[in-house]
């Protein structure tokens, strides 16, 4: 029997959670977490939590974007039907599907707002059902390999936090590039992860096709499996000439942020890898969609994150990894990144880079709420009486 | 560079940090009120009430030439290295009852006893013991340095400022005499596990680096946004 539920309320937080760290790529040098997060509570009294990371150089997004779309026309689609608890992905992406597509002047994709509000409601109606995420999204793995990521900053600051990851013992690697000194940072890296480990790469589309040409045939000495994101949304059409001259796996992060986007990059088959993360897609409906599309088209996939996701996108990300088996992870950096976390136990990864499934109600996150308060810039408070 | 410069250096810089931060100079300087006052001196109490157990770990992990001063350090921490000897963690709760705060310590006791099952349900981040245990031995040596540089100051501040009795002011004055002495032994320990359990100058400096990313004493003793702000994470 299916069981319903109705949205009762929703608070609205946007975050200022500081990193230990900053962290430095093509188009951004970050010091804190900026997601928003959404508190939504069911007429039943259960609370999810949900998680957006808004980004202006991928999806157009601002916490004040977020904020705007989340009390305004999510919040009031959220409140006008009632919501079934799902028992399977099927059930997800209905309920993601349901949720409107809110489009906005200068806005690519309100993705991280519809992510924020569709894990709320996922959480609660699966607190509500005493059910877990892995009991929808059940695991085939038995555990999830995360991948280390290395922030651009100085030679130096680069070989110090390569060999701060390498004690942890991490199989996979990514660098970011698109810097001056890039053949060093990526020599000093190269050398103390041993010609073992996977390299990666990720230009946040700084280069154009001749640039991204010439750097990768120069760096064929170190052995760059994946270049991500190379050229940006704006040169895409170069991506198939590109991943024709086979100097690396060619992968799409900023490029595949619509619908529209992955339908034109399976039907060009113009990349060679996807990189799926939940907050640029729109939450986990989208993501499980692509997903699904990449394993009949037989394109690969990676779960990857936004910097400074919280434990409940960490959760989240686990959850998903460990059903859809990737061929990369990245996330779960907890308070290896975040000064402080705003789940009641870590989410992060531990040795070898390795993290298990989750259990629990819902992702299997209880929410701090005394922290997530600490850190909000601003509390947004919207109840279903209010939006009659 | 020799282990023991770098671990010295990593402490002179922390030390600095958290000496120049505008917490620690209100603080010294009489200008902050009664609560913030009381706000350090809880996190003080939250941060050492477990200080035993810490050093219970490193006795179990310390190399041959180190744990007789290591179970030096950690039976004076008890109060059983002499007859007649105070455990650090009554000075605490003496210093906490001086200060009219002696309420606080059931709450203050819990508080540190979560931060131990805290650490405990981290995900272990390194491959061995030895690993954690030099992390560990690198963290609490640098409060025993700090202290050892610091504490007369931070007890003068807090009698002149908040009012708390001298007399109830003993875990810093005891901490600072016998404190200078353990924390020139605590880099001799340090060096002594770094030989023993054959952890490279490299690996060990990695180590030092990655266990003193923040600034450790900000975190502790004000918030984790003191040492954010320290860090230039935020403004």
């Amino acid at each position: 029997m299916t069981v319903s539920h109705r949205a009762a309320s929703i608070e609205v937080f946007p975050l200022e959670l500081p990193f230990v760290e900053s962290f430095r790529h093509a188009t951004s040098d970050r010091t804190a977490c900026d997601s928003v997060l959404v508190k939504l509570t069911l007429e039943n009294g259960v609370v999810g939590w949900g998680e957006g990371v808004p980004r202006a150089y991928v999806t157009g997004e601002t916490q004040a974007s977020v904020v705007e779309h989340v009390t305004g026309p999510l919040a009031r689609a959220l409140f006008g039907r009632p919501w079934s608890e799902p028992v399977s992905t099927g059930d997800i992406i209905t309920i993601g599907q349901r949720l409107p597509t809110v489009v906005a002047e200068g806005v690519l994709a309100a993705n991280a707002a519809h992510c924020a509000v569709e894990l709320a409601l996922v959480d609660a109606l699966l607190r509500s059902a005493k059910a877990s995420l892995a009991d929808v999204l059940i695991p085939a793995a038995r555990e999830v390999h995360y991948s280390a990521a290395i922030t651009a900053t100085t030679v130096e600051g680069t070989e110090k936090v390569a060999k701060r990851l390498k004690l942890v013992g991490f199989r996979d690697w990514k660098v970011k590039v698109g810097f001056d000194d890039d053949d060093a940072r990526l020599a000093a890296v190269r050398a103390i992860i041993g010609d073992e480990a996977s390299l990666r790469i990720d230009a946040n589309g700084a280069w154009s096709v001749d640039e991204a040409e010439e750097r990768l045939a120069r760096w064929q000495r170190f052995a760059v499996e994946t270049v991500e994101e190379p050229l940006g949304r704006a040169r895409r059409a170069d991506l198939a000439r590109l991943k024709a001259k086979r100097l690396a796996a060619v992968s799409v992060d900023e490029s595949l942020v619509t619908d529209a986007d992955a339908t034109s990059l399976f039907r060009d088959r113009s990349c060679d890898l996807l990189n799926l993360r939940l907050s640029k897609l729109g939450g986990l409906a989208s993501t499980l969609r692509i997903a699904t599309t990449a394993h009949a088209e037989s394109m690969d996939y990676q779960v990857g994150c936004q910097v400074g996701e919280t434990a409940i996108l960490s959760a989240v990300g686990r959850h998903l990894a460990a059903h859809l088996v990737p061929r990369y992870v990245e996330g779960s950096f907890g308070a290896h990144l975040l000064a402080e976390d705003i789940g009641d136990r870590p989410v992060t990864f531990g040795h070898r880079g390795v993290g298990q499934p989750l259990a629990g109600p819902g992702f299997g996150v209880e929410v701090r709420e005394d922290r997530v308060r600490a850190y909000a810039k601003s509390v947004h408070t919207v109840d279903r009486g209010s939006l009659r | 560079m020799a282990l023991r410069h770098v671990v010295e250096a990593a402490y002179r810089k922390q030390i600095e940090v958290f000496m120049a931060s505008p917490e620690v100079i209100a603080l010294l300087a009489g200008e902050v009120d009664r609560v913030a006052y009381d706000a350090f001196l809880e996190a003080l109490a939250r941060t050492h009430f477990a200080s035993g157990q810490y050093l219970g770990f490193l006795f179990a992990v310390a190399p041959p030439r180190s744990v007789d001063r290591v179970k030096h350090n950690l039976l004076e921490e008890l109060g059983l290295d002499a007859a007649g000897g105070e455990a650090h963690g009554q000075l605490l709760e003496a210093m906490l009852h001086g200060a009219g705060l002696g309420d606080r310590i059931p709450t203050l006791r819990a508080d540190a006893a979560e931060s131990i099952r805290e650490r405990a349900e981290e995900p272990i981040l390194y491959g061995t013991l030895r690993e954690i245990g030099f992390a560990a031995l690198v963290e609490i040596s640098a409060f025993e340095w700090l202290l050892a540089h610091t504490a007369s100051r931070f007890a003068a501040a807090l009698e002149a400022h908040r009012g708390v009795p001298r007399a109830a002011l003993a875990w810093f004055t005891h901490h600072a005499e016998v404190d200078l002495r353990h924390a020139e032994e605590a880099v001799d320990t340090i060096c002594d596990y770094a030989d023993h359990h054959r952890i490279t100058a490299d690996h060990a400096e990695t180590l030092v680096d990655a266990t003193l990313r923040e600034n450790v004493f900000l975190r502790r003793y004000f918030s984790v946004r003191a040492a954010a702000r320290a860090g230039g994470m935020i403004s």
